[in-house]
């Protein structure tokens, strides 16, 4: 009896371990779901608010330039895609209407249109690459290609 | 992959060879034994034919798998290596040729870029009036929206309307106790199509807070006017301060001149001026000033603006000598979009140096019901500062929907309050009810 209390205590402790773990690992996963992407050679480093501040209002046109002075140049993902979602989400503060009815706004009063939209991971960050100020959004997990560096992660 | 795959390659290749030696060999060994097989009894005879018979077929089947290994380097090896990449091309080649096709690609003659847009918009009304009610297909709107990217920081926008619209009337019947509402010609013009221009501006940005603006503009003042495209308003027919369409009965809708405008960002604050002088349409040789500066608080979506003119109204060309037709506006606004709920506020009110002072303010709350409906109410009052000192007040229902982005159709009650003398020889004071089909296409 006693035998079996310490193998069923056993289980147990390697049950909580592994549970645990794969609560940390789900968790550290979510929290890096995505990541904001810029040139290597956009040097711009600030707090994680300021930054997302900073990508927010390049991203809708209202500043033109990084801090640094760079031109800034934003792509965006396709309207539907998961990265564009949470990139709405977490760092627009807009749900997909919001984001719609903005650029509905922007292009009625002053002619401005969206940032491009591309589909491939591979294909944003080789533009992003060939552009100083170029920034957009992939998923975390995504491999970077020369010239491109992860500006901050988030999560939606 | 490739480097993997090559290896594999090699590595089948050599072993058939290996095969291949050993079994000729083998069958050499075998026809040189024979003279010595005839001393041996039968079965040991029997056994080497069978192995005979046996090498033979191995070298066939391991020529056949040469053969085989020779072919599949020729052709299928580079395919498999190339496959991806060029199902990839292959899709980015389809798309291209779906929004292309056959088409001819347009050039901007000069300009870096330009961007063509636009909206048509749709109107159809019912009227009921205690005089007489009338119902109409009243207005059709199509704008076409033009940006051209000139480089260097310069910019210049267009938009220009072709409009079919049946005026409205509201008169004073049976002895001036009720209203008669009438659609008159479209346009007043027989039914001629007019056009206008209310946008055709060039923009120089030397940066973000620093933007001037030169031709015709919509003047910055409170949200709407600003906000102006049916598109983007909930109830397109704007604020009675901004009616009649084109005018100025408390500010202009539009100017010719310069603006000078720009926006700074504090944390998670901004701030954003406009700074202009130019000609109301009515009167090209009356000069309108003003600014507005607003204040927004980004993270509660807040923004409070204040807003000032001074200028003058048209002229009087039937008077013997110029008269003093100067006024000046004062004007505030606050706008909160957070969440699903938008609230416009905006008052304005005006010293007038000839006639009435005029004094107009709304307010209108709208909830996003979901993504795609939005419901709202008005309330608008105006007094445009007649002799009677008479107001109009206005109370407008809204259910508006979104099946599309591009697509917003709306219904909208609008219940209007006359006081007695706001319409000419109106004795008593009256109601008119409005009910409204409005479609919005924006592209």
């Amino acid at each position: 009896m006693k035998a079996l209390s310490k193998k069923l205590a056993k289980l147990l402790a390697v049950g909580v371990l592994v549970a645990g773990a794969t609560v940390g690992i789900s968790a550290q996963a979510q929290a890096a779901d995505y990541a904001v992407v810029v040139n290597a050679a956009n040097a711009y480093s600030a707090d994680e608010a300021d930054m997302k501040n900073v990508v927010k209002r390049i991203y809708l046109k209202q500043q033109t330039s990084w801090p640094n002075g760079t031109e800034g140049e934003p792509f965006a993902r396709e309207d539907s895609s998961a990265e564009q979602t949470a990139f709405n989400a977490a760092v627009l503060g807009m749900d997909a209407a919001a984001h719609s009815d903005y650029w509905i706004k922007l292009k009625q009063t002053e002619g401005s249109v969206a940032p491009r939209s591309v589909g491939a991971s591979s294909i944003l960050m080789r533009q992003i690459a060939r552009k100083p100020g170029g920034f957009g959004v992939v998923a975390a997990s995504e491999p970077l290609v020369d010239g491109v560096k992860v500006l901050f992660k988030f999560s939606n | 992959m490739r480097t993997y795959k090559h290896a594999q390659e090699q590595k089948r290749w050599g072993k058939a060879s290996k095969l291949l030696a050993g079994c000729s060999l083998a069958t050499v060994t075998v026809l040189g034994m024979m003279p010595h097989a005839f001393a041996a009894d039968d079965a040991r005879i029997r056994e080497l034919e069978t192995k005979l018979e046996q090498s033979v077929k191995m070298i066939e089947k391991l020529s056949s798998e040469v053969e085989g290994l020779k072919k599949k380097s020729t052709k299928g090896y580079s395919h498999s290596l190339s496959e991806d990449r060029l199902s990839a091309l292959e899709e980015q080649v389809l798309e291209i040729d779906d929004r292309v096709g056959s088409r001819a690609v347009a050039h901007g003659f000069d300009a870096n870029a330009i961007d063509i847009g636009g909206f048509l918009h749709t109107t159809a009304t019912h009227i009921d009036a205690n005089g007489g009610s009338a119902t109409s297909f009243d207005e059709t709107v199509f704008e076409l929206l033009l940006k051209a990217d000139l480089g260097d920081g310069w910019s210049a926008f267009f938009a220009q309307a072709f409009m079919r619209v049946a005026g409205t009337t509201l008169t004073a019947v049976n002895g001036g106790t009720d209203l008669r509402a009438d659609f008159g010609q479209f346009n007043g013009n027989g039914g001629a199509t007019t056009t206008d221009t209310p946008i055709a501006w060039a923009n120089y940005k030397h940066n973000d807070q620093l933007n001037v603006r030169i031709g015709r503009y919509l003047t910055p003042a409170g949200i709407i006017n600003i906000e102006h495209f049916p598109a983007l308003l909930l109830d397109p027919e704007q604020p009675q301060f901004l009616r009649p369409f084109g005018n100025d009965t408390l500010l202009p809708n539009f100017l010719t001149g310069v603006n000078v405008h720009g926006q700074k960002f504090f944390g998670d604050s901004s701030v954003k001026y406009d700074a202009y002088t130019g000609n109301f349409a009515g009167d090209g040789e009356k000069f309108i000033t003003g600014g507005r500066l607003a204040y927004g608080l980004n993270e509660h979506g807040v923004t409070v603006g204040v807003n000032g003119l001074f200028g003058e109204r048209r002229k009087d060309t039937t008077a013997a000598s110029k008269t003093d037709t100067g006024y000046q506006v004062y004007g505030a606004d606050l706008l909160v979009d957070r969440g699903q709920l938008l609230w416009k506020n905006e008052i304005f009110w005006s010293k007038e140096d000839t006639g009435g002072d005029r004094m107009g303010w709304y307010t209108q709350p709208a909830w996003r019901i979901n993504d795609k409906w939005t419901g709202f109410y008005k309330y608008d009052v105006l007094d445009n500062g007649n002799a009677s000192d008479a107001d109009t007040t206005e109370h407008v229902v809204g259910l508006t929907y979104k099946p599309t982005r591009n697509v917003h159709l709306r219904g909208i009650a609008r219940f209007k309050e006359f006081e007695a003398g706001s319409v000419t020889g109106l004795t008593r004071d009256e109601n008119v009810s409005i009910y409204q089909m409005l479609a919005t296409f924006n592209f």
